[in-house]
């Protein structure tokens, strides 16, 4: 502070501001605004209820694990895990009992909108063949107040091949192979072919269809009253995905719920 | 926290006792605080606003701040800093207000008048944090850190303003005292 412009500084600051003339202070009116504040401010009780608001969702996220996580956060009446195990008993598959192996930590999710949502869950299957494969679980949830909607789509992590499923209302969903599926990423002219598989809220099966696909057609099927809905998606060449599909289907006609499109 | 000996500030330890008293809800005690604290209110928040009406508002404003949290305040040592903050937030809240005009005519004691005038125009025309951070300088001495804790930003971006501000002064009062040459 001891430059010449230090020093013009504070001397033009002191006659600039000690010249302004300054209002009496009107203390009655400071006390009014006070008191006016004060009553503005949240009172102790909503503070302390709020507070313990945000810490009991805290503990709910923390304490939950991945699965139960996902199930509270679908606000469904079953883990997906249990819908999965239904799923790998259905299909005479062993089901993977290893964390490691059966890895449902989610790794990637979006909200569709507030009350869809999305989850892309990791895990790795081992075959009769004891090859291990990863597969991923697509999962597009959709609350609903007797329980959850859900399409899971069995994937193998590669190549990818996408089907586009979307839940339309709270009690149909709407799968659209290739003018959704375009839009997830699925090469519109590849010749496919899906098995779905609904489950009742109780994990019994309800019914299963079969859906082909021919080269370069669009078809849309609606399937109404659904709460769970396995799809395993299939490419012609993927022999894990054939003998998913076949498990599938045979399991499916000997309960009687097998449709064909 | 240190206090700050600022310009028209009475000893610390006068202010520290009004604030104590303030603290234990003496209401004879607060009052006196007001009385005290409110020049600086004032001139800070119009060091920031420009606008004398508008600056009285937020001097107003701050000092029920004061009044309303004075009660959670643990330290009478660190009121003024604290006191100031509440100032500067309560102040840069407004929109920018029409600029009061300057007076024409200066006491004869301060010459020459139009160096005076020019400094004080350019005072002006410093951008708010630019300017808050000089006012707080030069006005009320503070230091850089304690300039940071009000401003609640850095203290080398303290630093950092007073340096550009001061440069921007310096070329512009050079700029203006060339052309008056010419």
């Amino acid at each position: 502070m001891n430059s010449p412009l230090d020093r013009d500084l504070s001397c033009a600051l002191g006659n600039l501001l000690d010249r302004q003339s300054i209002p009496t202070v009107n203390v009655t009116r400071i006390l009014e605004r006070s008191s006016h504040q004060r009553s503005r401010q949240p009172t102790l009780r909503v503070r302390l209820g709020a507070t313990l608001a945000v810490a009991a969702m805290i503990i709910i996220v923390l304490t939950a694990d991945a699965q139960r996580g996902w199930a509270l956060g679908i606000g469904g009446h079953r883990s997906l895990s249990e819908v999965l195990a239904q799923a790998f008993k259905l299909l005479h598959l062993p089901m993977p009992t290893d964390a490691t192996r059966f890895n449902l930590r989610i790794e990637n999710y979006q909200y569709a909108d507030e009350s869809r949502i999305q989850a892309v869950l990791p895990f790795r299957l081992i075959e009769p063949s004891g090859i291990p494969a990863r597969y991923d679980v697509t999962i597009h949830g959709e609350t609903r107040r007797n329980g959850n909607i859900g399409i899971y789509w069995l994937r193998k992590r590669s190549p990818t091949t996408y089907k586009g499923a979307k839940a339309i209302s709270s009690d149909s969903i709407e799968v659209d192979e290739f003018v959704h599926g375009h839009a997830l990423g699925i090469p519109p002219s590849l010749p496919d072919k899906s098995v779905v598989i609904e489950f009742n809220p109780d994990g019994s099966l309800k019914r299963a269809h079969e859906i082909v696909v021919g080269e370069r057609a669009v078809r849309r099927f609606t399937i109404r009253n659904v709460d769970i809905a396995v799809i395993v998606n299939q490419r012609r060449p993927d022999p894990i995905a054939d003998a998913i599909q076949s498990a599938m289907l045979s399991k499916a006609k000997e309960v009687g719920g097998f449709h064909r499109w | 926290m240190n206090m700050i000996a600022s310009t028209d500030e009475p000893p610390s330890r006068d202010r520290e006792a009004l604030v104590r008293s303030a603290i234990a809800g003496e209401r004879l005690g607060l009052e006196a605080l007001l009385h005290e604290i409110w020049p600086s209110a004032f001139k800070i928040a119009w060091s920031v606003l420009r606008n004398s009406v508008a600056a009285e508002d937020a001097a107003q404003d701050a000092c029920a701040q004061v009044v309303a949290k004075i009660v959670t305040l643990r330290s009478p040592e660190a009121f003024t800093i604290w006191f100031y903050r509440i100032v500067v937030r309560a102040s840069l809240r407004y929109r920018a207000q029409p600029v009061d005009s300057l007076p024409d005519t200066l006491p004869a004691a301060l010459a020459p008048i139009e160096d005076r005038l020019d400094i004080e125009q350019q005072i002006l025309r410093l951008d708010r944090s630019l300017r808050v951070v000089i006012v707080l300088r030069y006005y009320f001495n503070c230091t850089s850190r304690e300039i940071a804790t009000i401003l609640r930003i850095p203290a080398p971006t303290v630093r950092f303003r007073l340096a550009v501000a001061r440069k921007r002064l310096r070329h512009a009062l050079t700029a203006s005292s060339s052309g008056d040459q010419r």
